[in-house]
């Protein structure tokens, strides 16, 4: 009885609808054409790797057994091992060496969404897809920005799928008449003061950001993203100042304006920076493996916590959710550290608030106190020591006590002077006796419940009795 | 000059029998500050000439500007009593015995009720408080709400009879109608304080007497005042009566014959009432002369008087010379220091019945009985009132009164904010005082240590507290009693910086506001909304301009003044509702329902709280609202935050495990109540009851993970399924005004969907007073719409009163909660629309 309480019928799993995501469905042809084929082949084939992984997205699934055949059979001769890799332990654009190394992969095969995150062990070939899209019909719907692009530095960014449409501008400036690259024609339709076009993210590994830092001083120009409004996007338009961003979306062929760094957008973020300097105990999730220094970026976080009294828990969950967090009652904000594409949490769903590893800095750095950020910054890789939005920590400037505005008490360390004058009889020299000792953040003596009291000796030893089996869906005594 | 020293100051802080703290309160524009100038020019702080024009405690720029006090100044200020004069105080602990010096601490407070936090912040802290009355306007609104305050603190309070000079000038009042007008007055407030005090109470019988002295009259503008006593002494030679004597027979009931010379108890013909003759008609006379300009009696008059004029002085006439003769012949500042020293207690008297009220742990601690005793050897206690700026940006002095002990400049003391409880380490700081000092208006001057029973500021505390708390280096010591404001923060604005870069600027800017006044609260919402929170239009302004001047010093924009509303249910839920967890292995099944009207007022003051003993609470819950007993035991929590106007109720049978889940069910109350369903705002007066709860045989598959959100979401949907309903606040609002007015009054309330449930003619005036619930929602540009309605004859006073049910069901979009639940939704960013039941419910 109570069995079925706990399941539900075998039916209902299979009748049970699952919301899709948004993006649309991938055609075989789009991520699997005969230059993939060639690409791929041909790189296993000249580094002799004989242990393959192929990593793909969820959307891509259906795919994979097809495009797995594909190379076990052109590659039969060199006596290779594929294997498909359909789970990945945090976001599918994070190159999944963990799983990897479960197979002794010596290589890897990457398709769809990358974030380039440098991968430290294997050696990774990303395979975008290949979207059509018609250039004259982008030229029309662009013509209309024209009057706005006019004397202004315009960048075309082009998104996963729409990098096809890429070459690079001819090195000496000198045009050769007559050429329909991209570049000319969007030079000739939108008459720019100086054009950029760029892929993104960058074919280079972990550069998501850099790109942008020799140019990002000049905030009066004009960005065009290919593709669609998605995570990419969004990554994009916050990290890099322009004064206009409009997305082309490639598959309906229309053109938006959007502009996502708003100053509302940042003055929301401002609630959770100030969550998290509210904190007692921080909950540092560790959600990639495969990103150099993540580790140096959890020393600095436990380093300025600490310096601000506040307590620091690692965390490592795999890929998150509600449930997952919320088990972590004594935690009040997470830092989520993960690659640039996977570190935005907003959903009202989570018990405590996450915030980005940027907005953790912002708020424990005292060098950020007055400082309002010019753009965001989603690779963490930044923040630390030679990176662009690096800035010092200085524990002494660390100003312990300030009034929250979200609970509107006072917060930071409870400063009792540390060199108590034991003279001076009227203080209460031993206050710091009455105090817990474990340093470890998860105290429970707030909870009601603290576990069974066990009442050692004094309860008489029970009889052995035949336990529960089976397992915890249904138990073989119920 | 200033005619004494800090020396002198601190000498007689010693003396704690000798020292009176004391505020002033009053009705908004009833001259307080003016009078408070009568006394700051007796102790030579500001020249006599210049008092009632200065108005030495209106430091702010605005306030001059304005003419309307906006924050409560405090000054220290020593006079000496005559031996005359001391002989009337008759109880031991009112003075020292060879000490004629007086330490005054006065704190000078706004009238306008949305100010009205910073007089309960001076009543703290002082023990008498001389009440000032218009004599023309008589006892208004504001009157009643800060003496009834006063009394609530166990203030002791005198009155004051101000404006006279108007009574006289403009209104041409003949004598008995002055004196009826006065004995009107008094009686008023002797019904209030009757109504708010118990005589047989540890304070004894306050009550406001003019034959006992602690009733004054005079004119602050013009700076001279008397009482009954001034009177019997001039009078008491002549008539070889005693002046206690004779103090009784200036007031009242009593007729003097002049052909017959004999005291009488009846109007008759030939006899006149002795406050008239001998009190009024001489000051009748000085009027007359001086403003008709009759040369020569006015020389009379003066010799008569004993007033001889300075020579500077001799070539005035009219209302100056009125003014200069009516203040050497009856000095304010003589006239209210006698009241003050006679009438007000000392610390010592006060801090004996006062204790009790105003400190947290048990009353027979070591802490208690120094505060009980104004022990300056016992362990320090001080609580801080609120935080006035410093001429260092964003840098505050603590300033408060020390109960108990002494504080002193570098001494280590315990800093305890608001939530410190004992034992724990929260809201808990222990740091050395930099400095000491003594407030003196607009200036401050350092002093060594500050022993108990006296007022002072502290530097270097500000940082450790938001707006109050105690200092003590008692390490056992509880909380002084945290204030309990008569106004409530009910109108907010968002602000945001011109330039969005200023915006850590704002933030900054924020957290100084919220420690410079003890009212408005300034918060962070999770819209990314930085909001003021106010009691009222004209204290929200206030705010602002600070904001921008002062604390954040940038360009701000600033939203229209929006109210907060709360949700609540209107029934129970019409289903049992059922939630399963993520891993599908637990189920919670609970309802919603409304709580009986007024349960959710009684925990809001503390009559039902999470503290109570749960057998107490129940018990009076069963009696009060009908609550099954065995039920009402079983409350798990009161929520937003632990002690909101919700509870969550076990009415379980018998689950097994159900203890291990209680943390994690709380946790999800604490958030569903405080994020709502409808419009992500508070919860109000909805309780929650567990039917039944189905758990996972092990430990793991139930913890807080799967507990917290499934909690949440069953939550939501008995919320849903219980006809939701928002509720808004309301203000009680009372409006003075003359007759004609009152039409209009009525024309513009209808329109704000106010109602009128009172209207009163003031006895004796052609006053009225509408009394009305109005909609805080509506009450936007209510002032201003009022006086252009009645032709400027009508001046509201709001006041946040309760929470009413907005008719009209949010689910409905053709009503008007709908709409404000989409605006709310979509100004906070949420999803717009209704919540889907079905995501919240699941099948069995």
């Amino acid at each position: 009885m109570t069995a079925s309480a706990f399941s539900s019928l075998d039916t209902a799993a299979l009748e049970r609808q699952t919301e899709l995501t948004a993006e649309l469905p991938v055609i075989f042809e789009q991520i699997w054409n005969e230059t993939h084929k060639k690409v791929s082949s041909n790189w296993i084939r000249q580094n002799g790797y004989k242990r393959i992984c192929l990593q793909f997205p969820d959307d891509y699934l259906p795919h994979s057994n097809a495009i797995s055949t594909y190379l076990q059979t052109a590659l039969a001769a060199e006596e290779c091992k594929i294997f498909i890799l359909a789970d990945t332990t945090y976001g599918s654009c994070c190159v999944d060496e963990i799983a990897a190394a479960h197979v002794e992969a010596d290589s890897m095969i990457h398709f769809g969404n990358a974030c380039r995150s440098k991968a430290s062990r294997l050696p990774v070939l990303y395979l975008y897809p290949v979207l059509s899209i018609e250039l004259a019909t982008i030229l029309q719907q662009l013509a209309t920005l024209q009057p706005e692009c006019g004397e202004r530095e315009v960048c075309v960014y082009l998104d996963i799928g729409y990098q096809h449409l890429h070459e690079q501008p001819p090195a000496s400036g000198v045009l050769a008449e007559g050429e329909d690259t991209l570049y000319n024609q969007l030079r000739d339709v939108l008459q720019p003061k100086k054009l950029l076009i760029e892929p993104y993210p960058p074919p280079a590994e972990d550069c998501i950001e850099s790109k942008q830092s020799a140019e990002s001083d000049n905030a009066e120009r004009i960005c065009i993203f290919v593709g669609a409004d998605n995570q990419r996007f969004a990554n994009l338009s916050l990290t890099t100042k322009a004064f206009q961003w409009h997305i082309l979306d490639g598959a309906t062929g229309t053109l938006s304006a959007k502009n996502p760094l708003t100053a509302q957008y940042i003055r929301r973020r401002y609630y959770y920076i100030e969550k998290c300097k509210d904190a007692q105990t921080l909950g540092l999730i560790v959600a990639t493996l495969s990103a150099v220094g993540y580790l140096d970026v959890v020393t600095r976080l436990q380093e300025m916590a600490k310096s601000r009294g506040i307590k620091t828990q690692l965390i490592s969950v795999g890929r998150i959710n509600p449930a997952k967090l919320a088990n972590f009652l004594e935690i009040d904000c997470f830092v989520l550290i993960g690659c640039p594409f996977n570190n935005m949490y907003n959903s009202k769903e989570y018990y405590k608030p996450i915030v980005s590893v940027f907005e953790a800095e912002m708020a424990l750095n005292p060098a950020w106190h007055m400082k309002y950020p010019e753009a965001y910054v989603t690779d963490f890789k930044q923040l630390l020591p030679k990176g662009r939005s690096f800035l010092p920590f200085d524990a002494q400037a660390v100003q312990p006590q300030d009034v929250s505005l979200v609970s509107g008490r006072m917060r930071g360390g409870t400063g009792c002077d540390e060199t108590l004058d034991v003279n001076n009889t009227t203080v209460a020299t031993q206050a710091k006796m009455a105090l817990m000792t474990t340093d470890t953040g998860l105290t429970f003596e707030d909870r009601t419940w603290q576990g069974l009291d066990p009442a050692l000796g004094q309860t008489e030893p029970a009889k052995l009795q035949q336990g529960l089996s089976g397992i915890p869906i249904k138990y073989s005594h119920d | 000059m200033v005619n004494f020293t800090v020396d002198e100051i601190r000498g007689l802080m010693d003396k704690k029998r000798n020292i009176r703290n004391m505020s002033v309160i009053a009705h908004v524009d009833h001259g307080k500050s003016t009078l408070t100038d009568s006394l700051v020019s007796k102790a030579g702080i500001i020249a006599g000439a210049k008092a009632g024009e200065t108005r030495f405690t209106d430091t702010r720029k605005d306030e001059q500007e304005r003419c309307i006090t906006i924050k409560s100044t405090a000054i220290s200020m020593y006079f000496e009593v005559e031996d005359k004069d001391l002989v009337f105080i008759t109880q031991a602990d009112q003075r020292e015995k060879e000490c004629k010096g007086f330490l005054i601490n006065l704190i000078d407070s706004p009238g306008h009720v949305d100010f009205s936090s910073e007089v309960t912040a001076a009543l703290r802290v002082t023990d008498g408080a001389l009440v000032v009355v218009d004599c023309v306007s008589g006892v208004c609104v504001q009157t009643e709400t800060v003496l009834r305050q006063a009394i609530a603190e166990r203030i002791k309070p005198i009155l004051f009879m101000n404006k006279m000079d108007r009574a006289l000038l403009e209104l041409q009042l003949d004598a008995e109608e002055l004196y009826q007008t006065f004995q009107r007055i008094v009686e008023n407030v002797n019904v209030i304080i009757a109504t708010y005090n118990d005589d047989g109470g540890p304070m004894g019988e306050v009550r406001v007497d003019p034959s006992k002295g602690s009733v004054g009259f005079g004119s602050g503008l013009h700076g001279w005042a008397f009482t009954l006593k001034q009177f019997s002494e001039m009078y008491s030679e002549k008539f070889k009566i005693d002046v206690v004597k004779l103090m009784n027979r200036l007031w009242g009931e009593n007729f003097f014959n002049a052909k017959t010379k004999k005291w009488q108890k009846q109007k008759e013909v030939d006899n006149k009432r002795s406050f008239c003759m001998y009190i009024l008609d001489p000051i009748y006379k000085v009027f007359d002369a001086i403003m008709n300009y009759k040369k020569e009696e006015i020389n009379t008059l003066l010799e008569k008087i004993g007033v001889t004029l300075k020579h500077e002085d001799k070539d005035k006439d009219g209302k100056a010379l009125l003014k200069t003769v009516m203040r050497t012949w009856l000095p304010a500042g003589e006239a209210l220091l006698q009241m003050i020293a006679i009438h007000l207690p000392s610390p010592v008297v006060a801090q004996k019945y006062r204790m009790e009220m105003l400190y947290e742990g048990p009353h027979d601690d070591e802490a208690a009985v120094a505060v009980k005793n104004c022990d300056p050897d016992g362990p320090l206690m001080m609580y801080i009132s609120k935080m006035v700026p410093t001429s260092d940006k964003g840098r505050f002095y603590a300033f408060g009164r020390v109960f108990s002990g002494k504080v002193a400049t570098g001494q280590k003391c315990r800093i305890m904010g608001p939530n410190y409880t004992p034992g724990k380490k929260e809201d808990l700081y222990e740091k050395a005082i930099q400095r000491t000092i003594l407030m003196m208006g607009r200036y401050v001057e350092a002093i060594e240590d500050v022993p108990s029973g006296n007022i002072c500021g502290l530097v270097g505390v500000d940082q450790f507290l938001v707006k109050t708390g105690t200092i003590t280096t008692f390490k056992d010591a509880h909380n002084m009693k945290v204030m309990k404001f008569s106004v409530s923060p009910v109108v907010r604005v968002a602000v945001e910086p011109k330039n969005p870069a200023d915006l850590p600027k704002l933030v900054e800017g924020l957290k100084r506001l919220a420690k410079s006044d003890p009212m408005v609260q300034c918060i962070i919402e999770e819209s990314g909304e930085h909001i003021i929170a106010g009691a009222g239009e004209l204290h929200l302004e206030i705010c602002l301009k600070d904001l921008e001047e002062d604390h954040a010093c940038i360009p701000l924009k600033k939203s229209d003044p929006v109210v907060s509303y709360r949700e609540t249910v209107c029934e129970e839920s019409n289903q049992m509702c059922l939630s399963k967890s993520p891993n599908k292995h637990n189920r919670l099944l609970m309802k919603a329902l409304p709580m009986p009207d007024g349960l959710p007022e009684d925990i809001d003051n503390g009559e039902v709280s999470s503290k109570d003993d749960f057998k107490v609470r129940a018990r009076y819950l069963a009696e009060k609202y009908d609550y099954d007993v065995t039920e009402a035991r079983k409350i798990w929590c009161f929520g937003p935050d632990g002690t909101g106007p919700n509870f969550i109720l076990d009415c379980t049978k018998s689950v097994q495990y159900l203890n291990e889940i209680k943390d994690s069910v709380v946790a999800g109350f604490q958030w569903a109540s405080k994020e709502g369903i409808m419009a992500d705002e508070n919860l109000r007066g909805v309780r929650f009851n567990i039917y039944d709860v189905t758990l996972h045989a092990d430990a793991i598959h139930r913890g807080g993970g799967q507990i917290i959100p499934t909690t949440r979401r069953c939550l939501y949907a008995a919320a849903i399924t219980a006809g939701p309903r928002l509720m808004e606040p309301v203000y009680l609002c009372e409006i003075q005004c003359p007759e004609v007015a009152v039409g209009g009054i009525y024309g513009v309330l209808n329109r704000r969907r106010g109602h009128v449930f009172e209207e009163n003619q003031v006895v004796g005036t052609p006053m009225f007073v509408v009394k009305a619930y109005l909609p805080v929602n509506e009450s936007f540009g209510f002032t201003a719409d009022l006086r252009s309605n009645t032709g400027g004859q009508a001046f509201p006073q709001c006041v946040f009163d309760h929470w009413q049910v907005l008719p009209g069901d949010p689910c409905e979009p053709s009503s008007k909660p709908y709409q404000i639940v989409q605006d709310t939704r979509k100004r906070k960013g949420l999803k717009e629309g209704l919540p889907d039941l079905s995501q919240y419910l699941d099948k069995l």
